[in-house]
């Protein structure tokens, strides 16, 4: 189109800022310090701004501004050239099946690390679905991944989180016994 | 040993649903495959339970990440400044200059194409002080509920203008008159009738000349019409803006009325409206 009507920042704003609390906590899952994710907020926002008028009112704002913020985290990462690890999917699998004990309780900044730990592919998708409970085909869209790719890889990333949430606790456990001066490792 | 056999078949098949019935994206049938399996088996009922409390865990801490509360202002300020920074009048010109490149496309011929492109150029431009009216002021919503009777509407407009209130409602039957008020875009004051029709909604738009403004003569004939009166049309995307002037004022009817609909509303309107802006300026 041509022309556009000018659209006001007010009702912009009024559809979009509701979800930032929501957008700051995924990014600062999956990036490294809170400053980052603010500013992944901001650039998401100022581009989210930036087609607003493409958006169609009524439908699903949330989603859409998800999409926006994995369009630049993914942008930004192409940009650094950070040396692509190998594809998560590649990465192999343990043939023994394992089903991890999962911990009473840990801390919060315990949690966060063993998400770290797990591969940035997996991690997204096990984000939006687990956390922000979106669909399979909302989490497909975001990520621009067909909702297979979605599938498997929310089941290995639970996986694997579950196995470094266990590990977590475990080198916890012995911490804990070596500090009280118990000898031997925790079960 | 086939009931073990059995059991692990089936263990394995429910525990590769698991996910999926974790996320609430099983069929309906499946999911009842699941429960009704798990009803009867502790381990995958263990094992559920367990996935279960990794994903509260999950939940637990990421949602605890709350932003500085500072955040929410500066990407208010942000959006804000971007919105600033972005002019209006540019909208404008690239309006006027896209309405050049088509028409002149369409009219053809090499040699009067220049002052072709000029004329209509210059007749896009003042179409578009038209058109911003009815963008900005009808089709954002500024018309109440219900309409307003005539004498709210001689409050805002006027006694002079208001009278163009009849006249419209008149020539035009089968619209229902929204508003009828003076309003103004971007430092432009407008009087604007605001009219719904069957296809939509429509405006009709009277703003005082600024000085030097004036539809361009000569080159096109414009439009004949059986009132004499020369008139000017365009069309952008689905709006049409059809216009015409009198000796201080400009006229404008804008909608989304398809083929000559538009021009002919407007040309049914021009003498009866020009009578009163005539008397208006005497």
């Amino acid at each position: 189109m041509l022309f556009r009507p000018k659209i006001k920042t007010e009702e912009f704003e009024a559809a979009a800022l509701p979800h930032l609390n929501d957008l700051f906590r995924t990014a600062a899952s999956l990036l490294g310090t809170r400053t980052e994710a603010e500013d992944l907020v901001q650039e998401t926002y100022l581009h989210a701004w930036k087609s607003f008028h493409r958006f169609e009112p009524g439908t699903n704002c949330r989603a859409w501004l998800f999409k926006i913020l994995f369009h630049r985290l993914h942008h930004q990462r192409r940009k650094w050239f950070r040396l692509r690890l190998a594809k998560s999917e590649d990465v192999l699998e343990s043939t023994v099946p394992y089903e991890p004990p999962v911990p009473e309780t840990l801390q919060d900044e315990e949690i966060l690390a063993a998400l770290e730990k797990i591969p940035e592919d997996f991690r997204e998708v096990v984000v939006l679905a687990d956390v922000e409970e979106f669909s399979y085909k909302e989490v497909a869209a975001a990520l621009d991944i067909p909702v297979g790719t979605v599938m498997s890889r929310l089941s290995r990333g639970r996986r694997l989180l579950r196995k470094e949430l266990a590990e977590v606790a475990a080198s916890m456990g012995i911490k804990k016994a070596r500090e009280s001066g118990a000898g031997g490792p925790v079960a | 040993m086939t009931v073990l056999d059995f059991g692990q078949k089936g263990c394995e098949k429910i525990r590769r649903y698991l996910d999926s019935y974790l996320s609430n994206e099983l069929l309906v049938e499946t999911n009842h495959e699941v429960l009704r399996h798990l009803e009867r088996c502790t381990g995958c009922t263990e094992e559920l339970d367990r996935k279960i409390r990794a994903r509260k865990l999950l939940r637990g801490a990421v949602k605890a990440q709350a932003p500085p509360p500072a955040l929410e202002e500066r990407v208010r300020k942000a959006v804000r400044a971007r919105a600033a920074a972005a002019p209006g009048a540019s909208e404008w010109q690239r309006w006027a200059i896209a309405a050049v490149v088509v028409l002149g496309v369409i009219l053809g011929g090499v040699k009067g194409i220049r002052m072709r492109q000029e004329y209509v150029a210059r007749q896009a431009a003042l179409l578009a002080v038209g058109l911003q009216d009815h963008v900005h002021c009808a089709l954002a919503g500024n018309y109440p509920a219900t309409p307003p009777s005539l004498a709210q509407m001689a409050e805002k407009m006027g006694p002079g203008f208001v009278q163009l209130v009849p006249i419209v409602e008149a020539k035009l039957p089968r619209y229902r008159v929204l508003q009828g008020h003076r309003c103004s875009v971007n430092g432009r004051p407008y009087e604007h009738i605001i009219l719904r029709g069957d296809h939509g909604l429509m405006s009709v738009v009277v703003t005082r000349k600024q000085p030097g403004e004036s539809f361009p003569r000569g080159v096109l004939a414009p439009v004949l019409n059986a009132s004499g009166i020369p008139m000017h049309d365009a069309r952008l995307d689905d709006l049409a803006v059809s216009g015409f002037e009198t000796r201080d004022f400009l006229v404008f009817v804008v909608s989304n009325l398809s083929g000559n609909a538009n021009l002919e509303v407007a040309e049914s309107l021009a003498p009866r409206v020009r009578g009163v802006l005539g008397r208006l300026e005497s």
